[in-house]
């Protein structure tokens, strides 16, 4: 089976200080100077390939993974990561355009490498990611590939024949579905998912093999079908502002500044309920 | 006779009374150990003896009166403040011991600005004292990354370093006098003076003494004028290790004290610098104090930097967003502790020093030994953080994947033998094996190496204040 | 410009679904009771249950086998593509936040998931909604017919909407669909739904701080002495200490207790998002320069464990009294 994860890589906006958040009409905030991590739900989709993967060796499936990232240069190393950890091909497709906001180019994108390579048998993205919090790439992508699509999965798991049993969260509890690929599976809350660490060894046996790069101008030529689809523009950014101003309760201990909080807060806010 | 795990409960109890004695399983297991084994910790393993109980001591008589106790009955001591050591030191190797644990004793007891210093009791977070400095428009200058957890009484007795000792020094230029109590009960002061020449400086007994040979309940620190506006922080990328050596010391032998003086190395920088730095070395400095001093020092160092055509300046503001997140809290504890769950890869860390003239083959050696020596690597890399006259430290990071072992078996397989090449490489070039965390209990093996002829001082001290042997086993000095 | 809205009959969330789309028309400006609301149904002994609260009077009832996606919205198309309404509107769940954006793709409209607000003339609409993890909020302008817009989680109910006399509706029955064909083999198991949190008046919330899972075991017991219902921030569910309906934040729960008790969680925007329709959230950290401290109504700087002990015992005693 042919397993390809397309993830991002995302400046860790939680590192960014308050004074950091300065906007200017529609201009991007500038995050440039943060720490980078792979976006956590891209993290938990190259997790669940590889968990998929590895008891296949197993039992006999050979489970093909590649990684699919639209980025510059500074995604090689991660792309080098994945290759050590078993990643068969790491692929990066360099646009020059701003794709934060625009989930349509980058599901164009990631279909026609779909339809280029066509022998993908299963494309996992996670859900959404941060910047845009756009949460229609795996979306656009399914409806791009014409393939179904099953969304907040949890879990992927090799099942007879040939098919995948796919657990994901819905509104009405967990389905768990045994499917027939192509599937577009798009991951969202799952447990134990953190990506594992490739070692020095893994990562010195593919230092040489050069991470394949496509200009997304060629890929979007060689699949000339695909539509154009603008869908929505931003206008316009501003900060959230939160108004509680936090009451710090002094006290001498845990347990005084516990008795403050109850005597002067909590009882009478419970008394209301 | 040893008397048995009740019978010193209930003599703790007479002692101190039922609320300061905590005998709750999961508190002696948890207390049984530091962060050397969590590894063995986070899957539920303890394999050390389980102390008989964790005492909360309020003021300097309760732990007066336990250290006489302990020392009359042989109860082993291990004394405790915020257990964030990193080296074993907390580990309970002795069947029946108790944790003194001081981090309820957290009172400031006097911020005097006037003569620049600050008395805080032993359980003090540092970072209480710090954030109380700052408002008041001062600063301990101690900014260790533990700084969110440690508490004063730890980071005397370790010896503890923070990331702007190069201006600052360790906490051994900043301590001016103590309290501390010994194991047949006697509490002592060294006044706090600005200097003394009266007999040997017998503050450096009990700075660094690891809970070895006394409980240390109170100190008093220097306190320095809080400038950040004056601040200037540089950053550089470089191509060798060797390159970055020089210019510390080029640094440092002008006479120049930046607060922060950093050189890493390509690996154990990639987490923090992989979006900027593209595989190479990363070099830091930090100007601060009075802003004419600021703008020199960082104006000297530009020009010392600029001989070396490999460096190349980058973005300040890359260097500030590194800045605004040196340390480890709460919240980054817990998310390794679930990391190292799920992806059994765990990180840890070995500090030593050497003189200029050793540093970089110390550096080199240990990294190609340990990546050809050492099973599962994930990781190994370091950094030197800092800087003085002579010569600097080296902090390694070594990462691993645990394979095929059980939790126990950790150590054994991969931390103690990373440990062995690093320590027995420095010690071989005549370096130091400890930087600043300590000697605990896994470096014990290699301190007569580490003290040569020196060693009788040391041992003879440990005779001298604690002959009945009861304070920490196994701590500094290898168990009896 | 008329609108439809599209909603699931099949999850047991539809009430939620109902009074979130109602209070959204009412706080867009654009109510009209006469446009129509879709629903897709399973249940034909419920279905005059469904018709009871729904944000519009014109409902068309859509009975299927049962809630799959990839039928729903085959169906969806068919019924809309021959004279489809200017603007769809779905639930922010986690079916309408999929179909949304699937519904306009196959209309050749446009579409924007999470939507907070709507602002909308004769010719175009505007949208805000959060991005950069709920740290800012973005105006979005849509560009193409039909607009097909999922809504933010969390949308309070209102409380003016009005009530709606006399209900009309028209039934298709497409239960006989067959299930899509790459499915073979589905299951469903039904879980105790968020409900539980989005309904509860005093909520205990947990983060990372609370570092394994007998913590997160203990706080169940103390929350439940302290009547409370318990929630959870991501790492602490993804760490599998917490099942994954205690998940509170931008990918669970959306809360609005009168009280919030937030222990040992840092308070990044995609959790705070969560609780922030607290009356009173009350914050218990160890490090004070977190985010959740500056966002309380009150916060106490210590060990979670020890402040909670103390709290419990305080409402204990009160009890016994």
């Amino acid at each position: 089976m042919n397993v390809l994860v397309c993830f991002k890589v995302v400046p860790d906006l939680d590192q960014l200080s308050g004074s950091d958040w300065v906007v200017d009409g529609c201009s991007r905030v500038e995050t440039r100077f943060i720490k980078k991590m792979i976006n956590p739900y891209d993290e938990s989709a190259l997790e669940l390939a590889l968990k998929l993967a590895n008891p296949a060796k197993v039992s006999g499936i050979t489970t093909n993974l590649s990684a699919l990232t639209i980025a510059d240069s500074g995604a090689n190393l991660t792309l080098k990561n994945l290759r050590a950890l078993g990643y068969q091909q790491a692929v990066r497709i360099e646009s020059d355009a701003e794709l934060d906001f625009a989930p349509q180019e980058i599901a164009i994108l990631i279909a026609a490498y779909i339809r280029n390579a066509n022998d993908f048998d299963l494309i996992i993205i996670g859900q959404q990611s941060g910047v845009g919090d756009n949460a229609k790439t795996p979306l656009l992508t399914a409806e791009l590939m014409q393939w179904p699509c099953i969304t907040q999965v949890t879990a992927i798991e090799n099942d007879p024949a040939g098919n995948v049993k796919v657990t994901s969260l819905a509104d009405e509890g967990t389905v768990t579905r045994v499917i027939k690929p192509p599937c577009v599976l798009a991951v969202g809350n799952a447990p134990f998912s953190t990506l594992r660490v490739p070692t020095l060894k893994a990562i010195k046996e593919q230092a040489a093999v050069p991470i394949k790069t496509i200009r997304s101008t060629e890929i979007r030529k060689a699949a000339p079908n695909l539509p154009d689809s603008p869908d929505a523009e931003l206008l316009k950014l501003e900060v959230v502002h939160r108004k509680r101003k936090s009451m710090i309760i002094n006290g001498a201990n845990a347990p005084e500044k516990a008795k403050i909080l109850y005597h002067s807060y909590l009882k009478g806010w419970l008394a209301d309920l | 006779m040893s008397l048995t795990r009740e019978q010193i409960i209930s003599a703790l109890i007479k002692i101190v009374g039922t609320d300061q004695v905590v005998t709750e399983e999961e508190v002696l297991k948890e207390s049984s150990v530091d962060r050397f084994r969590r590894f063995e910790e986070l899957h539920g393993v303890y394999t050390q003896p389980l102390p008989a109980a964790v005492v909360y001591v309020r003021n300097t008589k309760d732990v007066s009166a336990l250290l006489k106790l302990a020392n009359e009955q042989g109860i082993n001591i291990v004394p405790r403040t915020g257990h964030t050591a990193t080296e074993g030191g907390l580990e309970t190797v002795v069947k029946n011991s108790v944790v003194l644990d001081g981090s309820a004793m957290d009172k400031i007891i006097k911020i005097d600005p006037y003569n620049m210093q600050a008395t805080c009791q032993c359980g003090t977070p540092l970072q209480a004292l710090e954030d109380r400095l700052r408002e008041i428009g001062y600063t301990t200058g101690h900014s260790p990354q533990s700084k969110p957890l440690a508490q004063l009484g730890g980071l005397v007795a370790t010896r503890s370093i923070g990331q702007f000792s190069t201006l600052y020094g360790g906490i051994e230029d900043m301590v001016v006098g103590l309290e501390a109590v010994f194991p047949n009960g006697e509490i002592t002061r060294i006044k706090n003076v600005p200097r003394r020449a009266a007999g040997p400086d017998i503050r450096h007994v009990i700075i660094g003494s690891e809970g070895a040979l006394c409980y240390i309940t109170e100190v008093t620190v220097k306190i320095f004028k809080y400038l950040p506006e004056n601040n200037i922080l540089l950053g550089y990328t470089l191509e060798k290790m060797k390159t970055g050596f020089e210019i510390l010391r080029e640094v440092m032998a002008e006479g120049y004290k930046p607060s922060v003086a950093r050189l890493y190395d390509p690996e154990d920088g990639a987490y923090h610098f992989s979006h900027f730095a593209d595989n190479k070395c990363v070099l830091i400095f930090m100007a601060e104090g009075p802003k004419g001093i600021a703008d020199a020092t960082a104006q000297a160092i530009e020009v010392i930097v600029a001989k070396h055509p490999e460096c190349v300046k980058v973005d300040t503001r890359y260097i500030k967003s590194w800045f605004d997140h040196l340390n480890w809290d709460a919240t980054d504890v817990a998310k390794e502790r679930a990391e190292i769950v799920e992806t059994k890869n765990i990180g840890n860390t070995t500090e030593i020093s050497a003189n200029w003239d050793k540093i970089n083959q110390i550096y080199e050696t240990c990294i190609e030994r340990i990546r050809n020596e050492i099973p599962d690597m994930t990781l190994v890399g370091g950094h030197s953080s800092h800087s003085y006259i002579n010569g600097t430290n080296l902090y390694f990071v070594h990462y691993y994947n645990v394979v095929d072992c059980k939790p126990e078996e950790e150590i054994s397989k991969y931390h103690w033998p990373l440990k062995k090449i690093i320590v027995e490489e420095t010690i071989k070039a005549g370096g130091s094996m400890c930087h600043h965390h300590g000697v605990g209990k896994h470096r014990t093996p290699w301190i007569k190496d580490e003290y040569g002829s020196s060693y009788y001082i040391l041992e003879t001290l440990k005779k001298a204040f604690d002959p009945e042997g009861i304070m920490n086993q196994g701590t500094i000095y290898p168990r009896r | 410009m008329n609108y439809k809205v599209v909603l699931n009959g099949c999850s047991p969330n539809f009430s939620n679904q109902c009074s979130s789309v109602s209070a959204f028309l009412i706080s867009s400006n654009i109510l009209d009771r006469e446009a129509q609301t879709l629903i897709f149904y399973n249940n034909s002994a419920a279905k005059l249950k469904l018709t009871a609260e729904t944000p519009t009077s014109l409902l068309h009832l859509i009975e299927i086998n049962n809630y799959e996606a990839e039928t729903v919205l085959s169906i969806l198309a068919e019924l809309e593509k021959p004279n489809p309404a200017d603007l769809y509107l779905f639930p922010g769940d986690y079916a309408g936040s999929e179909l949304a954006v699937r519904f306009a793709y196959r209309l050749g409209g446009s579409s924007l998931a999470a939507v907070e607000s709507l602002q909308m003339d004769q010719h175009q609409i505007k949208c805000t909604k959060g991005v950069y993890n709920g740290y800012l909020q973005g105006t979005f302008k849509l560009s193409k017919k039909p607009y097909c817009l999922s809504l933010a989680r969390g949308i309070l109910p209102n409380r003016d909407s009005q009530v709606i006399e006399k209900r009309e509706a028209v039934y298709s029955d497409r239960s006989e669909e067959r299930q899509p064909a790459y499915i073979v083999k589905r299951t469903v198991e039904k879980a105790e739904s968020l409900d539980e949190l989005e309904s509860a008046k005093f909520v205990v919330a947990g983060g990372r701080g609370i570092k394994n899972k007998d913590n997160y075991l203990k706080l169940q017991t103390s929350a439940s002495l302290l009547g409370a219902a318990l929630g959870v921030s991501r790492p602490v569910a993804l760490n599998g200490w917490a099942p994954l309906n205690k998940l509170i934040g931008a990918s669970g729960a959306i809360i609005n207790p009168e009280i919030c008790l937030a222990l040992a969680v840092s308070g990044s925007p995609a959790f705070f998002g969560g609780i922030e329709k607290s009356r009173k959230i009350i914050a218990i950290n160890t490090d004070p320069q977190t985010a959740i401290v500056n966002n309380a109504d009150v916060a106490v700087i210590d060990d979670y464990k020890a402040v909670l002990d103390e709290l419990t015992r305080l409402i204990g005693e009160d009890k016994n009294h």
